[in-house]
């Protein structure tokens, strides 16, 4: 399979290219495997250029082999305060603390998608009001109260997408509130609203 | 945009007369147009004959990106079916070629195929393919290891 003298080889590209490449998997990918073929790699991996935006989704099938808390907390350190997106879904912990861990060191943060999960309204307002910055914010399978998303809109004033769809019958029927007012207050410079789930008043 | 006719010269002496619209779409070329227009014939030196006659079919392939969505389409079909026909070191050439001439979209067209083949390989198949060895020191790999310790498998291999 090697061929004699090839003018090039995958650890002499350029770590440019390198980033390219590695910008393209996801972060299991590179942790598991990418990063261990050999030093150029590694160093790359190290990038925090790289890990600006993390896709988490899809994992589930590897809860048994690797603890995607402390995997997730791995890859917002490789971020060093430089991540500008996150994805994640479908966690099987109560992840308050882990979105706690992702606000204290993203401020820069602009995008949070979640998922599911048993995070509760609270748990989810502390942690986005300490992203100014966020410009778009998915909660899915997720419920929030009035309150806590009025919060929301004073501390991100920049917030330009809101996606909202509550967990319905499961959930007792107070917590599926109206949260339309609540956006119409704090929420001036929305360009994209989606609520799913949300039980509406006629008013 | 006026249909100059541009002379590309590889390294290795092959000579490619295109259209200066596509001459363009290789930043470096235009770059140089920009400094002085009346370039007619362009040597590039860090890229062979073979390469860059696959660059160029990219870039006239590319040459006008419409917007709709029928060619956009159809511009993407042209793509895969483009990057299937070369191997893993052919990409790696290609890959160095696009940097060099700065051809962002076939940069971007090559990482992503190169990583769409190795997602789902071990290291140890990577290296094979590439053709590159390991390189890294036991203290690294306890290193790795330990970083990864949210690996079940990795935790539990005894530390020193």
């Amino acid at each position: 399979m090697k061929g004699e003298e090839e003018p090039s080889n995958w650890a002499e590209l350029l770590p440019d290219l390198l980033s390219s490449i590695l910008l393209r998997l996801g972060p299991l990918e590179i942790l598991q495997n990418a990063q261990k073929v050999c030093r150029p790699l590694r160093r790359v991996s190290k990038d925090p250029w790289i890990w600006r935006k993390i896709d988490m989704r899809n994992l589930r099938k590897l809860y048994c082999i690797f603890d995607m808390e402390a995997c997730c907390r791995h890859v917002v350190d490789l971020s060093q305060g430089g991540l500008l997106e996150i994805n994640i879904d479908q966690w099987q912990f109560e992840n308050t603390c882990l979105l706690n861990y992702i606000a204290d060191r993203s401020s820069n943060l602009r995008r949070l998608r979640l998922r599911g999960g048993q995070i509760t309204s609270v748990g989810i307002f502390v942690a986005v009001v300490k992203l100014p910055l966020l410009e778009e914010l998915e909660l899915l399978h997720c419920s929030i109260e009035d309150e806590h998303l009025k919060a929301i809109g004073q501390s991100c004033p920049n917030l330009k997408i809101l996606k909202l769809s509550s967990v319905g019958y499961r959930l007792p029927l107070n917590v599926r509130d109206n949260n339309a007012l609540a956006i119409a207050e704090t929420m001036s410079g929305l360009l994209h609203l989606q609520l799913i789930g949300n039980t509406l008043n006629q008013h | 945009m006026s249909s100059n006719k541009i002379v590309l010269t590889s390294s290795d002496g092959e000579s490619f007369e295109v259209e200066e619209v596509v001459a363009r779409k290789l930043q470096i070329v235009g770059h140089m147009l920009e400094d002085d227009c009346v370039i007619n014939e362009i040597p590039l030196q860090n890229v062979t004959g073979d390469i860059l006659s696959m660059v160029i079919e990219y870039c006239k392939t590319h040459v006008d990106e419409e917007e709709s969505e029928e060619a956009q389409t159809k511009l993407k079909t042209w793509d895969e079916e483009f990057m299937k026909k070369f191997d893993i070191k052919t990409l790696l050439q290609i890959i160095l070629a696009a940097n060099y001439l700065n051809v962002k979209g076939l940069l971007d067209l090559v990482s992503q195929t190169i990583a769409d083949t190795i997602k789902d390989y071990t290291p140890e198949q990577i290296r094979e393919v590439f053709g590159v060895e390991n390189d890294y020191t036991e203290e690294e790999e306890a290193e790795v290891r330990k970083e990864n310790a949210w690996a079940f498998d990795e935790a539990d291999t005894p530390k020193p």
